[in-house]
C-alpha cells in the first residue's frame, strides 16, 4: 500500500483535482477500502489493526484512526477491486466496519 | 479482580518471543468462558453447523447472558443480508449500495470469516481453565494466541454493544440506569471486557 488518498477533510478539492473520467475507462479506476466509525471498537485497537494489517507506521495508523473517529470514516487503502475485497475481508475478520467502492 | 494483561519476557520462551500474562479471579474466568461460549454458539448457528454443543458451562452468569441476548440469530442463509443486527455487525455488507455485489462478497467470504472467528473463540476457550478452585488463576499465552484473544474480545463486545444499543460517549445514559436494571449489569461487563482488551493491546508483544 504505497498510496492512500488524502484526508477526507478536503473531499471536494480531492475530487476536483482528479482528471476527468471517461465513461469507458471506469473499470480501470482504483477502488478504495473505507473504514467507518462505530461506538464499540477501541481507538487503540483500530490503530493496532491499521499497523498490523497494512503495515502502516504508528503515526499514519493513528491519523487514520482519528479520521475514522472524528469524521465518521476514512479511506484506509486503495488498489484493484480484488485487493480491496481482500482488505475489507481482513477488516471484517478484525471486527472493523469496512466497505469498498470505486475511488472518486 | 484482575489487573489486566502484562508482557513478560520468559527465558524459555525467548525463541518464540514474549508472552502475555494475566491473573483472574475464578468468577472472572467463569464470566469469560460463558461469553466466549455464547459467541461460539452464535457462530455455529451462523455456520449452520447443526451440532448440539455441550452446554456444561451453565453457572450463575447464565441468567445475565440470557438477558444480554448474545445468541439467537435469525436465519442463516449465507448470502442474504442478515436480519439479526449482531450478525449484520459481525459480517457487514461490503457493498452498501450494491446488493448483488454484497451477496457475491458474502458467498465468497462468509464461511471463511465465520470459521476464523470460531477458531479464535475455541482457542481462547482452551486458555481458560474450567476446573476452578477459590484461588486466582494465572493465564499465559504467546502472540498468536493474543491475536485470537483480541479478536474474540472484540467480537463479544460488538455483539453486546449491538444488543445494548451502545452509542458514542453515552456513559451518562448507563450511569443513570436504576441499580436493578439488568442492562446496567451487562453494560458493566461490556466495559470490563473493553478494559481487558485495552490492557491486551497495550501489552501485545511486537512481531518478531
Amino acid at each position: 500500500m504505497d498510496h492512500v488518498p488524502g484526508p477526507t477533510l478536503t473531499p471536494e478539492r480531492t475530487r476536483q483535482e482528479r482528471p476527468a473520467i471517461d465513461e469507458g475507462t471506469q473499470s480501470d479506476l482504483p477502488w478504495v477500502t473505507l473504514v467507518w466509525n462505530d461506538p464499540v471498537n477501541l481507538m487503540s485497537y483500530v490503530s493496532f489493526v491499521f499497523q498490523s494489517h497494512f503495515g502502516y507506521p504508528k503515526p499514519k495508523a493513528e491519523k487514520l484512526m482519528l479520521q475514522v473517529h472524528q469524521l465518521g470514516k476514512a479511506v484506509v487503502s486503495s488498489g484493484s477491486r480484488e485487493e480491496m475485497e481482500r482488505d475489507v475481508e481482513a477488516m471484517h475478520a478484525y471486527g472493523l466496519w469496512a466497505t469498498l467502492q470505486k475511488s472518486g | 479482580m484482575s489487573s489486566g494483561f502484562r508482557r513478560v519476557t520468559s527465558r524459555r520462551q525467548r525463541a518464540g518471543g514474549d508472552v502475555l500474562v494475566a491473573a483472574f479471579a475464578p468468577f472472572e474466568v467463569r464470566l469469560l468462558r460463558q461469553f466466549v461460549h455464547e459467541l461460539i454458539l452464535l457462530l455455529q448457528a451462523e455456520a449452520g453447523a447443526g451440532q448440539e454443543p455441550d452446554h456444561d458451562d451453565v453457572d450463575e452468569f447464565a441468567a445475565i447472558t440470557a438477558r444480554s441476548g448474545l445468541g439467537d440469530p435469525g436465519d442463516s442463509d449465507p448470502v442474504a443480508p442478515p436480519e439479526d443486527p449482531v450478525i449484520a455487525r459481525l459480517f457487514p455488507d461490503a457493498y452498501p449500495d450494491d446488493a448483488e455485489s454484497a451477496a457475491d462478497f458474502r458467498r465468497f467470504t462468509q464461511e471463511r470469516l465465520v470459521d476464523g472467528k470460531h477458531a479464535s473463540a475455541q482457542a481462547v476457550l482452551a486458555t481458560l481453565p474450567d476446573d476452578l478452585g477459590d484461588d486466582d488463576v494465572e493465564i499465559t499465552f504467546d502472540r498468536p494466541t493474543a491475536l485470537q484473544w483480541l479478536g474474540t474480545l472484540n467480537d463479544i463486545r460488538l455483539a453486546l454493544g449491538t444488543r445494548l444499543g451502545v452509542e458514542q460517549d453515552d456513559d451518562a445514559v448507563w450511569d443513570a440506569l436504576p441499580a436493578d436494571d439488568p442492562r446496567g449489569t451487562v453494560h458493566q461487563i461490556y466495559q470490563w471486557l473493553g478494559w481487558m482488551q485495552e490492557t491486551l493491546v497495550a501489552a501485545l508483544p511486537r512481531q518478531r
